[in-house]
């Protein structure tokens, strides 16, 4: 990770826009330190913030912090002189590894003074493009990149190292830095982790309850399979009854239709037809009776009647005869006399006596014939005539008619009958309709036990389904309990080496950190003599030193110097056994030191400090002498000389040093 | 015409063979049947038997309820027969030969087994 960038704007005493170029690189020669000249107040521990700022926002640890709220740090690193509406802003551009390809971050945060929600505004570039999925997980990030814990023992000023070297123990915030750089923190982690994966596999178990075995579900599963094979088989049984019924019903119904109704209609008819003739014949008969109650019976008598008539006619006849006898007498009287008064002569006169006299002879003849004894009157003889000429004729052709008719209806009627014989019975009719009543209730009845079978069927599969499930849930629960109870026990082991590891690690570390750290306090120490070994607490981390005879030398006894430079050799040791390679920000870095001890930081740490090195020094501390021995060893890359302006009251940035 | 006899009573005998005439010919007129009765036993040369023949039945009718329209053209046929019989002709014969007459006749009718139904009586109306 090197940083390439430092935008300033308007931040703090910077007014407008100041870029910094931070590249080590200058001409393709390696020359890791970036001096920063500057007098106290001039703005250097700016600089710093500035890049805690950009990397850490919100969690930065800033010196002007102190415990004032972001928004209100936001508000007060604003330029006083800032024009309306302008932005404050800090970029700082990094080179760093990305998906194994390096690319360049660019870190902008812009705000403006009482920022709105409270926050500042960042932006990250990646190469360039914005890139704002990564914003939103920025802080997550750079944990990545430079840890926020760590990030004190790089960006570390002459205060805090003096605070470090004076304190026995270190700050748990050092010891989380030696951690986190020592790679202590990562087993500490997994073994939380794993006492938590533990925790939580025992509630699983502890609330698994105990289960009936494996094989009491496979045992009830087997039965009611068996039980549901069965009652499957009856179903196809009764479902092959079912269709038989069915097929039977609508065999029977077809049948009743075709047949029942054809035999219905027939009768039907029929009897419609035996209806009608009965009631012609009932009439025929009728006009008989009627007939007979008429003149019919005297045609038994007829020759009786022809002789009555003949005897009426004969007495009719005679009768006349007596009439025509009286009248003649009377008019033989009349005429007789006519013709005596006339005169005829006697001849003729007897002649015509004798005419007379024959005449009533002959009537006399006629009444004499018979005697009467009939004696019809006139009216019935008129009947009787009529009745002999006329009506009993009449009467019989009718009769004859009637009866002709009545025979033809009688044997229509027979005819009906004998079709009516043959034709089905009602009771065939009966049988049609019982057999489809029969076949319907069959239907019924099979459907009825084809649902239930059914029901029975499904209840079955649902109950199997359930014990699937069961067995399924229980071969999970117990692959589950066995994979816990598993996990468990492999834990326990785990942790064991785990803390054997870390335990192992952190001896090996340290050890590792003790001989540097004794090598970097040697190399910047002028004393040789002083220490032999310094030795570091697996517990606290605290140093402790050892002269040549092995003995403790009590840290007091070393001078405020001393100290300091073991905290630069404790800080070097560590970012050499960390193997990071990180930018080192040194703010006030020779504070209190002799000319000896600053010319071995000089000459020996800061040009090997690390890969960048940013030095932000007043001009007591980096001076003229310690300048040019920099510039002969090739170490300086860039110099800036920040020069405060009392007169705008703001500070710009400018290349070059004091001298 | 003056009727023979007012009144006719009819012998149980009769009137039980009238009974079966009307439920087999359906007419259900006891004049008619009697008029049918008369006329067959006219019909027949033989002079009736001169049986004694009691009215114990309660069927009684007048000569006009018997003959009806027919009832001068009876009186005459029957006057005809009883002379053709040489019998007389004077009402007391007259009156006991109507009676023969009816009840042979009736007895005729009745006990003829060609006789089932109204068309077989109408048959004996046309047979000659």
């Amino acid at each position: 990770m090197i940083f390439i960038e430092l935008v300033l704007q308007n931040f703090g005493p910077y007014l407008g826009r100041q870029v910094i170029n931070l590249r080590p690189k200058e001409d393709e020669r390696f020359c890791p330190i970036i001096l920063f000249g500057g007098m106290n107040g001039g703005g250097k521990t700016t600089l710093m913030d500035a890049i805690r700022l950009a990397l850490y926002g919100q969690r930065a640890q800033c010196s002007t912090r102190g415990n004032l709220s972001y928004p209100d740090f936001l508000t007060q690193s604003v330029n006083r002189y800032t024009a309306i509406g302008e932005q404050t802003a800090i970029e700082l551009a990094f080179e760093s590894i990305l998906d194994n390809v390096q690319v360049e971050f660019r870190i902008k945060r812009s705000w403006t003074k009482n920022p709105r929600n409270g926050k500042d505004t960042l932006g990250i570039l990646v190469d360039d493009w914005p890139d704002s999925a990564l914003a939103q997980i920025w802080d997550e990030r750079i944990e990545d990149l430079l840890p926020l814990g760590i990030s004190n023992l790089f960006l570390f000023d002459g205060e805090q190292v003096k605070e470090l070297a004076e304190q026995d123990v270190p700050t748990p915030m050092v010891v989380e830095a030696i951690r986190s750089l020592l790679g202590l923190e990562l087993a500490e982690r997994l073994a939380t982790d794993i006492e938590i994966l533990v925790n939580r596999r025992r509630k699983l178990i502890a609330n698994s309850q105990a289960l009936i075995t494996l094989e009491d579900i496979e045992q009830k599963l087997n039965h009611q399979q068996k039980e549901y094979q069965i009652a499957k088989d009856h179903l196809a049984t009764i479902q092959d009854k079912l269709t038989y019924a069915q097929k039977q019903q609508q065999e029977a119904s077809d049948k009743f239709i075709l047949e029942g109704g054809k035999i219905a209609a027939e009768r039907s008819q029929l009897e419609i037809q035996l209806c009608y003739q009965q009631k012609a014949v009932t009439r025929h008969r009728d006009a008989l009776t009627e007939l007979a109650s008429g003149i019919l019976p005297l045609s038994l008598i007829s020759p009786l009647l022809v002789q009555a008539h003949t005897q009426v006619q004969q007495e009719y006849r005679q009768q006349q005869a007596q009439v025509s006898k009286d009248v003649l007498s009377e008019q033989e009287q009349k005429f007789l006399q006519y013709v005596t008064q006339i005169g005829l002569d006697s001849e003729q006169f007897e002649k015509i006596k004798l005419f007379f006299k024959q005449e009533i002879e002959t009537l006399k003849q006629d009444i004499q014939l018979q005697e009467l004894w009939l004696l019809a009157d006139e009216e019935s003889i008129f009947q009787l005539n009529q009745i002999l000429t006329r009506d009993l004729a009449d009467s019989q052709s009718l009769a004859k008619k009637q009866l002709n008719n009545l025979k033809i209806q009688e044997e229509n009627l027979a005819a009906i009958e004998s079709q009516l014989a043959v034709a089905p019975a009602p009771e065939v009719y009966e049988q049609l309709g019982d057999a489809v009543k029969f076949a319907q209730s069959e239907l019924a009845n099979v459907k009825a036990a084809y649902e239930l079978a059914r029901r029975r069927c499904d209840e079955l599969a649902t109950v199997i389904e359930n014990t699937k499930k069961e067995l399924a849930q229980y071969s999970e629960e117990n692959i589950d309990r066995k994979n816990d109870e598993h996990i468990i026990t492999a834990s326990t082991k785990v942790q064991a080496t785990l803390k054997l590891f870390r335990e192992k690690l952190t001896l090996r570390k340290l050890n590792q950190l003790e001989s540097v750290i004794t090598e970097c306090f040697l190399y910047l120490l002028h004393k040789s003599d002083l220490v032999h070994r310094v030795a570091i607490d697996t517990d606290t981390f605290s140093l402790s030193l050892y002269d040549f005879q092995g003995q403790l030398v009590p840290k007091h006894r070393l001078s405020a110097g001393e100290k300091q430079l073991l905290a630069i050799a404790l800080l070097w040791g560590l970012a050499r056994v960390s193997g990071r390679n990180l930018p080192i920000a040194i703010d006030t870095p020779l504070g209190r030191l002799d000319s000896s001890h600053r010319n071995n930081l000089v000459e020996r740490y800061f040009p090997f400090a690390s890969h960048q090195v940013m030095l932000f020094s007043t001009d007591t501390e980096i001076g003229k002498n310690e300048v040019e021995q920099l510039r002969a060893n090739n170490a300086i890359a860039r110099e800036y000389l920040l020069k405060y302006d009392s007169a705008k009251r703001c500070t710009t940035i400018e290349p070059g040093y004091f001298w | 015409m003056e009727p023979p006899l007012d009144r006719i009573h009819l012998s149980q005998t009769a009137k039980d063979q009238l009974t079966k005439l009307k439920r087999i010919t359906k007419i259900d007129q006891w004049n008619i049947l009697c008029r049918w009765g008369f006329c067959r036993s006219l019909a027949e040369p033989a002079i009736p038997s001169p049986v004694p023949i009691p009215a114990d039945s309660n069927v009684e009718m007048t000569w006009r309820v018997f003959g009806g329209e027919l009832s001068d053209i009876l009186a005459i046929a029957l006057k005809q027969r009883c002379h053709n019989d040489g019998l007389g002709t004077d009402k007391e014969t007259l009156a006991t030969q109507f009676r023969l007459h009816l009840h042979r006749g009736i007895g005729y009718l009745a006990g003829d087994l060609n006789i089932k139904k109204i068309e077989d009586l109408i048959e004996l109306a046309l047979s000659k």
